[in-house]
């Protein structure tokens, strides 16, 4: 499938950047925009609600980015802390504000022409792996997520969240198990009884 | 990639890949930013040259330092006005409590005014961004977000230490949206980041028939373990349509409006509610029970005019109609 190898390419290694320079809202925009999306949908803001938090990121984005200094970090790894700040502070919001009102699965992916079938096969995925997501920690959600979903290297991951190699490979270690663990069982099922 | 180490196995690694497939920005969306983010931005496709923040990040460490004595002057004696003003207010309320000690229902308000007076510098609430921008907002709110720009070198710092600034950010945004550098307040009024969700043309049709509230008690669970849970039941869902559909495959009509009929029963208006019905108009055809397949066929419709689905009901419809 060509998303998988879209997840192993190597966009990530790029984030040493040390000479980079700092881009207009338009071009950040342009290169992050899937990326800060996905990652909101990674890290638990629902369905309903990933539109406005995307939104968000960049209206914060766009107030420092002047003062965003290349030299420090890659300019993923600074919009992904603010994406999981958006996050955060969208799950108190929202549990705040109306807590009656769930974020309904998203079962029409991103593209409503595609064939049913491929769109049922996307929200069962949906449903599977965000449950299993939901297992983890969020320290651990962070790096299985930018490891097996967007295919960083671990060194890429290390650098994006500021962390040590080591503690990257453990986490990741241990949040595969528990991943594995989660969805085993309904992986098994399916597999059981038609082929 | 370092999936030298226990790597997950092929089946795993396929779930995450379409997952990724999945949660894929819609082009509708992207465009709907965008144009937000343009109209609101004006220097919107200029890189930033470093200026009001950037001279502090030029200042040097002793200059930062000097901007941040300053900085601080100014936050203490705000402090200190304001907590004269809250002191002297909650003597006056003293006072008066002791004057007319029944008439605690008079002293309510002014406890709210007393509490937004002596709040300058430490508690913003933040304005509800359905009420549009509200002007008395920017004032508190700049001074406020000056303050981290100047000690916390807010962009550079690890997200952790930025997070409450951010957050405040945030949630003030509809106030502050317009106002820095912008005279020229857009025609197009930027959608308000935090607007709950309304507005979603593309998959409205999809959407509308379980937008209500929680369908199986939300107590007022987090969000996470709300989406959990839709998720939970989403998966049982799919479970459910897609033995249905296996059954109509392999003919066993019966069988599948049987699992059609337990997905109607447990998920009346579950996510996939437009899946079951397409599934039962094939069955009905399927049956010969034509009449009652084309009345379906019409009420979905109806229901769901820009589903994905439609064609395919049209189609088995059309099929049965003419011999």
């Amino acid at each position: 499938m060509s998303a998988r190898d879209l997840a192993g390419s190597p966009t990530c290694t790029a984030s040493t950047g040390a000479e980079v320079r700092v881009p207009s809202l338009a071009n950040l925009y342009r290169q992050e925009f899937s990326f800060v999306w996905r990652t909101l949908r990674y890290l638990g803001v629902p369905p309903a609600s990933v539109e406005d938090a995307a939104q968000e990121v960049f209206i914060v984005a766009q107030r420092r980015l002047s003062s965003f200094d290349p030299t420090r970090a890659s300019i993923r790894s600074w919009l992904f802390g603010i994406a999981r700040n958006t996050a955060r502070h969208h799950h108190r919001s929202v549990r705040r504000r109306d807590p009656g009102r769930l974020a309904p699965a998203e079962v029409p992916a991103a593209d409503p022409s595609s064939n049913p079938e491929v769109r049922i096969a996307q929200a069962e995925a949906i449903a599977l792996v965000e449950r299993g997501l939901a297992k983890l920690s969020p320290e651990r959600r962070e790096v299985f997520v930018l490891c097996e979903i967007e295919g960083l290297s671990a060194p890429a991951v290390a650098d994006l969240l500021s962390l040590n190699v080591n503690t990257v490979y453990s986490r990741l270690a241990r949040a595969r198990s528990r991943f594995r663990a989660a969805t085993a069982r309904h992986l098994a099922r399916e597999r059981g009884p038609h082929g | 990639m370092d999936s030298s180490r226990d790597p997950l196995d092929d089946d795993l690694r396929d779930l995450l890949a379409t997952y990724r497939a999945a949660v894929q920005p819609p082009a509708a969306s992207e465009l709907r930013i965008r144009e937000s983010l343009q109209a609101s931005v004006p220097d919107w496709s200029t890189a930033p040259a470093p200026a009001d923040e950037g001279v502090l990040l030029s200042l040097g460490s002793r200059g930062r330092q000097a901007v941040f004595l300053l900085f601080s002057a100014a936050a203490a004696l705000a402090l200190t006005l304001g907590l004269s003003s809250y002191l002297g207010e909650q003597r006056q309320r003293a006072q008066e409590h002791q004057q007319s000690p029944f008439q605690r229902r008079d002293a309510e308000p002014r406890e709210g005014q007393a509490h937004v007076r002596g709040s300058t510098s430490a508690v913003v609430t933040p304005p509800d961004p359905r009420e549009g921008s509200e002007p008395h907002a920017t004032s508190s709110a700049s001074a406020v977000d000056e303050g981290p720009s100047v000690d916390g070198r807010p962009a550079l710092a690890t997200p952790e230490s930025s997070e409450i600034s951010e957050v405040s950010e945030v949630s003030e945004e509809p106030g502050k949206g317009g106002a820095p550098a912008s005279t020229e307040t857009p025609a197009r009024t930027p959608r308000a980041p935090t607007q709950t969700a309304s507005p979603r043309p593309a998959r409205e049709d999809r959407e509308e028939p379980q937008a209500g509230p929680g369908r199986d008690g939300s107590d007022g669970a987090a969000s996470v373990g709300a989406s959990v849970a839709s998720s939970l039941d989403l998966a049982e869902e799919l479970r459910l349509i897609r033995r249905a559909e296996e059954h109509l495959r392999a003919g066993r009509d019966a069988q599948a409006i049987e699992v059609l009929d337990r997905h109607r029963r447990d998920f009346p208006k579950g996510q996939l509610e437009p899946e079951r019905e397409a599934s039962q108009v094939s069955a009905l055809c399927q049956q010969g029970r034509e009449r009652e397949a084309s009345a379906q066929a019409q009420v979905f419709a109806e229901r769901w005019p820009h589903s994905p689905l439609l064609p395919r009901v049209r189609r088995v419809c059309a099929a049965v109609a003419t011999p």
